[in-house]
């Protein structure tokens, strides 16, 4: 599809359209995050769960940013959404990585796929914050082919009875609803569910904290032993599950990459203040060209990165006003691993820098650039690896037929 | 590192009450959280031990303050000084009180200036360890002076 200058005017135009409402929602996010930072830090440095976020979220309404008004939430648009999880962003990954699950991957799947009765009972409780949603795709041996996952399912008359286990799933051990993958002993097909985390059959097997950072997320081993659930669970149609979990980490990444704004400005913010105190060798470090080096440097990236994600955000909202259009929809497909490729190793690059200029406390969590380094890392792996972003886009050049990941 | 604090604060109790109390140095030591230990130079002039812990920069700093601006009964500045735990701070603060009704408003405002061990932290967590801080102060002053 060709990008004309008229499109990107048009885009550009639209970056004025927010509207009352929405600049009503952004406050509330921007109040909710400057009141997160002290318990995010607090849990941080205990390196646990930070379960005081999600009571906070609900308490300034911004659990259902993207779920349709009908359902209790803001209904927000894309870029308004992610312009919500730039903000979170400036507060750490740990948040980004629970409202991307819980919305993106969780809340705008079901209501992309999920039947009438399905959104009317899950989305209101998931706008107000009373339950969490999770995302499981990833097996300890399927990542990044989520085609050879092994976790099954068989059918008997009432319920579908799935078995397998879900490796590294954000919001695993505190989610009410989980959006499951597996594939049918039958035929091999791979579907989606929505499952109750109440079921019987459903453990969760390990909650994974020794990670290299990402603290205050929770990560969790999930095991489905012999898990009935009924028919009603089934997520889009039989067997095309793929689809569905394809679809939602188009949103993710989209959620990612802008959490990855926050975590720059953050950054550029947090140096800029410790550059003007810090004095060496009879000056502010902000003073001595090197140090400006890196400062520009991660002024940069962030520009950089800036637009390819507004855009990954403004495309997906002309796809969601035109959701059959194939040709569309791979474009959008390509902005997002775009913006989300740029987005991520920048993070990763500018909390590098913010370390350097903070020296050696800044390699301590005690120093908000010292988090935001092991945090981001897990963005250039997490709903798509750097590779994975890179063939993808390739191929979107090249054509399908040059898919090389598959 | 600076960085600026400011509320309001609605305690039900009379100026005079307040006011008298908020330039008490002894009134003031049994509002701090976490005082190890306190002394009296004069009626102006006070100076604390207070018990920091932010992950591991823990120890104890130690403040000399003074009373300033004294106008009785609505305006006074409280000055405070300090060093520990790796860490120097220099807190400018101001108070105002106003009659509202049968309670009094308090509009404050803080300049704190950093530096050392605590100033890496960053403003937003500062800023937001401070207010807590704040909040507990201003509640255990409530506590005591509201019936
Ligand atoms: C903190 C955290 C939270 C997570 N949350 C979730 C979640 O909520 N839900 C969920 O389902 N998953 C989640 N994941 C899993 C994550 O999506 C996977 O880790 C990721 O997709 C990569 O899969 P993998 O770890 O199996 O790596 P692998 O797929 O084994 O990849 C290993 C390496 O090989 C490369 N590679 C693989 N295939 C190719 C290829 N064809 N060409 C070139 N290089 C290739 C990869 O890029 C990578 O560098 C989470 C992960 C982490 C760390």
């Amino acid at each position: 599809m060709e990008e004309t200058f008229q499109k990107t005017v048009e885009r550009v135009k639209k970056l004025n359209l927010l509207k009352e409402d929405d600049l009503k929602l952004l406050q509330r996010v921007d109040a909710a995050s400057a009141e997160l930072v002290n318990s995010e830090y607090e849990s941080y440095l205990e390196r646990k769960f930070n379960d005081k976020a999600i009571p906070l979220l609900s308490r300034y309404k911004v659990m259902g940013i993207p779920i349709d008004r009908r359902y209790g939430g803001d209904g927000a648009n894309s870029l308004v959404h992610c312009l919500a999880m730039q903000r979170f962003g400036q507060v750490g990954m740990g948040i980004v990585t629970l409202v991307d699950v819980h919305q993106f991957l969780g809340s705008l799947t079901l209501q992309q796929w999920g039947t009438e009765e399905q959104k009317q009972r899950i989305l209101p409780e998931a706008a107000e914050g009373k339950s969490v949603l999770a995302y499981a795709l990833t097996e300890p041996e399927a990542g990044s082919d989520p085609s050879s996952m092994a976790s099954s399912f068989e059918t008997n008359d009432d319920a579908y009875i799935l078995n397998g286990s879900k490796y590294l799933i954000s919001n695993g051990s505190i989610a009410k609803y989980v959006v499951v993958f597996a594939r049918s002993k039958i035929d091999g097909a791979i579907s989606a569910f929505i499952v109750d985390s109440k079921t019987s059959g459903f453990e969760v097997a390990m909650r994974l904290s020794e990670k290299l950072g990402l603290f205050t997320s929770d990560t969790a081993l999930l095991e489905f032993h012999e898990m009935a659930i009924p028919k009603d669970a089934l997520l889009g149609k039989l067997g095309k599950g793929l689809s569905v979990a394809y679809s939602a980490l188009l949103n993710g990444r989209i959620g990612i990459a802008s959490g990855c704004i926050g975590v720059m400005e953050d950054c550029l913010n947090s140096c800029v203040e410790r550059a003007k105190y810090r004095m060496q060798h009879g000056k502010e470090i902000g003073k001595h060209q090197l140090i400006q080096k890196h400062l520009a440097h991660i002024a940069t990236d962030l520009e950089s990165a800036r637009w390819p994600v507004y855009l990954a955000a403004i495309m997906k909202d002309e796809l969601d006003a035109d959701l059959k259009n194939a040709e569309l929809l791979r474009s959008v497909d390509r902005q997002s691993a775009t913006a989300k490729l740029i987005a991520s190793r920048n993070a990763y690059d500018a909390a590098d820098r913010a370390v350097q200029i903070f020296g050696g406390f800044g390699y301590s969590i005690l120093s908000p650039v010292g988090k935001h380094l092991v945090d981001t890392r897990v963005a250039r792996i997490y709903e798509g690896t750097d590779e994975i972003m890179e063939l993808k886009v390739a191929s979107s050049i090249l054509g399908k037929e040059f898919e090389a990941y598959k | 590192m600076k960085f600026h604090l400011a509320g309001k604060v609605k305690i039900n109790a009379p100026r005079d009450n307040i006011f008298a109390s908020l330039s008490n140095p002894e009134f003031m030591a049994t509002c701090i959280p976490d005082l190890q230990s306190f002394s009296v130079a004069d009626q102006d002039h006070f100076s604390a031990k207070i018990r920091v812990g932010i992950g591991m920069i823990r120890g104890t700093i130690e403040m000399r303050f003074s009373i300033e601006e004294k106008k009785p009964i609505s305006h006074a500045r409280l000055v405070g000084e300090g060093s520990g735990a790796g860490s120097k701070m220099r807190i400018d603060s101001v108070f105002d009180l106003l009659p509202a009704g049968d309670s009094t408003e308090m509009i404050w405002a803080a300049d704190a200036d950093l530096s050392g061990l605590i100033a890496g932290i960053g403003g937003p967590v500062l800023k937001g360890q401070s207010e807590k801080q704040v909040n507990q102060i201003f509640q255990n002053v409530r506590s005591k002076l509201e019936n």
